[in-house]
């Protein structure tokens, strides 16, 4: 495993991504207790790692435990939960891998339930350090950190909710969302009118419609409920 | 919450998200917790002895099987090749238009040989036992009906 990996904390700053700049969770560091009281087996770094250990090899039944619930990881420090989540990313490209070769081999593979649950275990490691995540950019910016929906207006001067992006250039020099917005004006509110007109009159069928189909069900079913 | 949990599939089949924007100058992006996946597989042909076979996450390129390898897995790695297979169409009195999932396959070539270990010759399965003792039942079946066998004494050319 990388050490530099190791020295540093994973990201608490983006959401989207797991991916960080270095100066922002070394801020961290300090802030978060170091405890030293997690110990993994001892690792076996080679392709072997890909490979059930030869303890298991021709049994009919593996047993494994259940997968790490949400209160026992929020225990644990970021330190922990890195080490786990290389853990269980090795067990699960184990299991990957020994589910294939047992297919290849036209065998049963035991337990292939215990992918599912190093899937949990992972998912709610995710969910684990979005919530710090979260917890962290609330109590320093004020703000949970994630992209936000903004109404964007479109060249037509129809508008429709759109995500947040990161972008290179600021907006007031982005030349192509210009072009795009340039042809709004005044001339477009006589097209936008007879727009809003049209959708106007289509639900207001729709409507119709279904009222009348309600009250000829009405009649064939007088004691029936209406949602 | 990372985009998209808890309501599509499998972790190991989503789509993984982009990278942040780099500008030049910044400290490196590093990943902490990947979503990446590899698995080994039996090649389907015939490849080198240093080479494996890797089938792996369709949204790996070349340097993250690399890295991934080198650090996680602590093997060094001399080159890497990859290419995407078409998943197969299904038929159903012609092409159904459906189709299994695309795949990337990975070559590694490593420093030492590599093999895959052999499991299943030294510790035979519950199947394989079982197939075996079939085998043996029906040896002796043959041998018990050899004896009671009806024509055992018409002369042997007119058997």
């Amino acid at each position: 495993m990388a050490r530099v990996i190791l020295q540093n904390l994973f990201n608490l700053s983006r959401l989207r991504t797991n991916i960080c700049r270095p100066n922002e969770f070394l801020r961290i560091l300090s802030l978060v207790p170091q405890s030293s009281s997690f110990h993994t087996s001892p690792a076996h770094y080679d392709l072997l790692a890909f490979f059930e250990p030869k303890d298991n090899w021709g049994e009919t039944k593996i047993s494994a435990g259940r997968p790490w619930k949400l209160d026992e990881l929020r225990i644990k420090s970021n330190r922990d939960l890195h080490k786990l989540w290389y853990v269980l990313l090795k067990e699960r490209n184990m299991i990957m891998t020994m589910a294939e070769e047992f297919r290849h081999q036209g065998e049963l593979f035991p337990n292939p339930e215990r992918l599912e649950k190093v899937e949990e275990s992972m998912e709610n490691i995710l969910d684990i350090v979005a919530e710090r995540n979260r917890a962290y950019n609330l109590l320093e910016k004020g703000d949970p950190g994630q992209p936000k929906r903004r109404w964007f207006i479109n060249e037509l001067g129809l508008g429709y909710w759109r995500w947040e992006t990161e972008h290179y250039i600021p907006k007031h020099m982005n030349r192509a969302l210009r072009n795009s917005t340039s042809l709004q004006g005044r001339w477009q509110n006589y097209y936008l009118r007879l727009w809003r007109e049209k959708m106007i009159r289509k639900n207001r069928k729709e409507a119709k419609a279904n009222l009348c189909k309600e009250r000829k069900l009405k009649e064939v079913f007088p004691d029936a409920e209406t949602d | 919450m990372l985009l998209g949990t808890g309501c599509l599939g499998p972790l190991w089949q989503r789509h993984i998200p982009k990278y942040p924007l780099y500008v030049k100058g910044n400290p490196q992006l590093r990943v902490f917790l990947p979503l990446f996946w590899m698995k080994m597989i039996r090649p389907k042909h015939k490849i080198p002895e240093d080479h494996v076979c890797f089938e792996v996450h369709p949204q790996m390129t070349v340097f993250d099987i690399e890295n991934y390898l080198k650090k996680i897995y602590d093997v060094n790695v001399l080159a890497v090749r990859t290419r995407l297979v078409k998943g197969k169409e299904m038929e159903v009195f012609g092409p159904a238009g459906i189709r299994d999932d695309n795949k990337r396959i990975a070559f590694v070539q490593l420093e030492e040989k590599f093999e895959i270990p052999d499991m299943f010759t030294e510790h035979p399965s519950a199947d394989q036992k079982s197939m075996e003792q079939y085998d043996t039942m029906q040896k002796d079946h043959k041998k018990a009906f050899k004896k009671t066998w009806p024509f055992s004494d018409v002369s042997p050319w007119f058997r």
